[in-house]
């Protein structure tokens, strides 16, 4: 017993992270009508930057992280008006910026090996302390991950309801076409999402990094697991992409329980897909067949 | 000498992979990143038969193909409940599961020590041990699959595939079943690549998982997009760039650990420019939707 709420806890942590990123995948997705490959791209980016600044120039980690997520926000910003606007105003296909956004990831990870090398950095810090919540164990850095992330995750969610440009936002994946008949500013509108977008994946990508380390070659697994939260909660609710990415925080983390750790993508996502099979249009989506989808 | 006969096995290798990708991608319309998923079956596959088992090349080959055509089989299934970036995703979940299983399976894979001791094909008594006689069986296998797609792409099922790759619904209610044409497309794909991947395992001797990540596929994909698809043409010319690209770069004079990820690099600014000025790439029929 006291084993499973550990790797619910686990699961849990894990779960927080992949919610930002889930939420920074879909709401790009969403409103843009990219598959945001990119995000991939992002995660690795703002890593690094991380790395770079606490890490190699030993800046104060609160700053240097804030930094980096500005640093994020900026390469959002510049893939926005150098790949996906551009696209979006040629009225290319939805396949060819997806084509496109993975060129930028491919681009990016390789630029990163050649600056830094393909081997783990890690960013030095004293061992993190352990704290016990009754039987289950977690350390100051999980703490931080879970409280970060799910605080972000939740006051994002909480003002897509509310806040104007987060409503309309929102709206622009809803009907593109009404952000013109509203006289909204449709450019601004697409930026404000990517930056959105870059402080959503940005901060699990520095907790994440601060962890474990980083290596340049991990974006496109990040990608996949925010992708699947995605669309196994269901492309259309904001929250659904919570429980999508807890599904995916909880599976990897009972994965451990009878199988070493290395099979724990491959189970989680085994077991993710056969249920996206039985309900393609994910868990809180409208049945749908296939040929709706294209 | 020795060098150029390489660089003819990996175009004769890449060639197959990329005429693969093109049966999902070119004629139907399905973007898949698991090629290297049935690369790497193919490769274990076959080296599990002949280097475990002991069977023959004529053996194990058939059966090798008969392995992926079922994994092919299985995984259409699943993959196509989805559709547009739906289907990418749950190909590369595919992929990441297959490339665990590789990594992690190491009782049949030998995991990241690899698989050793693969022997070099032998067919009635004639030795494919030499580099030139390998390269003329990778070479003349490509020619084969190529001849094979050539043929394909005259048949009404390959114009069911493009009807429903144009418009699903359309293409539904003329009589076309999407399920079965694109289950069929997706088993004679898997088959497809599972062939280099055979051809690979003998040709080195030797496999580890490295040389099947979702990378390979997004090389694969990379040939589709330079090249073109929807044809026999673009395959084959995105395989020969970007197999001989590579080359150019070590001429160049660039350290390894410098060439990598400059050609890697390229390959990123290739997909971004040409799917915006040339979607179709340089010598395809259909640009990816």
């Amino acid at each position: 017993m006291e084993l499973l709420l550990q790797l619910l806890a686990n699961g849990l942590v894990q779960g927080a992270m992949v919610a930002c990123l889930a939420a920074g995948f879909g709401i790009v997705y969403r409103a843009l009508r990219v598959f945001h490959v990119a995000m991939g791209a992002q995660f690795v980016f703002s890593s690094y930057a991380f790395y770079t600044l606490a890490g190699v120039l030993g800046w104060n980690p609160w700053v240097a992280g804030t930094a980096a997520v500005v640093a994020s926000v900026a390469f959002a910003l510049a893939l926005e008006f150098a790949v996906y606007r551009p696209f979006a105003r040629k009225g290319c296909s939805g396949g060819a910026a997806m084509v496109a956004s993975l060129g930028v990831l491919i681009f990016t990870e390789n630029a990163l090996a050649l600056v830094f090398g393909n081997e783990v950095k890690t960013i030095p810090h004293p061992p993190p302390g352990m704290f016990a919540l009754g039987p289950v164990k977690l350390t100051s850095l999980q703490l931080l991950q879970f409280v970060v992330c799910a605080t972000l995750f939740v006051v994002v969610g909480g003002l897509m309801g509310r806040g104007r440009w987060f409503k309309a936002s929102w709206a622009l994946g809803d009907e593109p076409r009404l952000v013109h008949a509203l006289a909204l500013p449709m450019g601004a509108l697409r930026a404000w999402t990517v930056s959105l977008g870059g402080v959503l994946v940005a901060v699990p990508a520095l907790l994440v990094s601060a962890d474990t380390g980083m290596d340049p070659h991990e974006g496109l697994r990040w990608l996949l697991v925010a992708s699947m939260a995605s669309f196994f909660g269901g492309s259309g609710s904001y929250w659904a992409w919570g429980v999508g990415a807890l599904a995916i925080g909880a599976a990897q983390a009972f994965a451990v329980w009878r199988l070493p750790a290395q099979w724990s993508d491959a189970v989680a996502f085994t077991l993710l897909l056969a249920a996206l099979a039985l309900r393609p249009g994910g868990l809180f989506g409208a049945p749908r067949r296939p040929e709706e989808m294209a | 000498m020795t060098y150029l006969l390489h660089l003819g096995v990996m175009l004769g290798l890449y060639a197959m992979l990329a005429l693969s990708a093109n049966m999902s991608i070119g004629y139907g319309g399905l973007l898949t990143l698991a090629t290297a998923a049935f690369y790497g079956m193919g490769a274990y596959l076959y080296a599990w038969l002949t280097a475990t088992a002991g069977w023959s090349f004529l053996a194990a080959l058939p059966s090798t193909l008969a392995g992926a055509a079922l994994s092919g089989f299985l995984f259409a299934q699943v993959a196509l409940r989805f559709r547009s970036e739906a289907f990418t995703v749950a190909t590369m979940a595919v992929q990441t599961i297959a490339f665990g299983v590789f990594c992690n399976w190491t009782d049949v894979t030998g995991g990241a020590y690899g698989f050793p001791d693969i022997p070099r094909p032998s067919i009635f008594g004639l030795a494919f041990d030499s580099q030139g006689a390998f390269c003329a069986l990778t070479l003349a296998s490509a020619a084969a699959v190529a001849l094979l797609a050539w043929l394909f792409g005259r048949t009404r099922f390959a114009l069911a595939l493009k009807a429903l790759r144009d418009d699903e619904p359309a293409a539904a209610t003329l009589g076309i079943a999407p399920r079965r044409v694109f289950t069929v497309a997706m088993v004679l794909s898997a088959a497809m690549a599972a062939l280099p991947g055979a051809l690979f395992a003998a040709y080195v001797s030797y496999v580890d998982p490295t040389g099947f990540s979702i990378g390979e596929s997004v090389l694969v994909l990379a040939m589709l997009v330079v090249g073109g698809s929807g044809n026999l043409r673009g395959p084959v010319v995105g395989a020969a760039i970007l197999v001989l690209l590579p080359e150019a770069l070590r001429f160049a004079g660039l350290p390894a650990e410098v060439a990598g990820p400059v050609r890697e690099m390229t390959y990123g600014i290739l997909l971004v420019v040409l799917m915006y000025l040339k979607p179709r790439g340089l010598a395809g029929e259909y640009a990816i939707r």
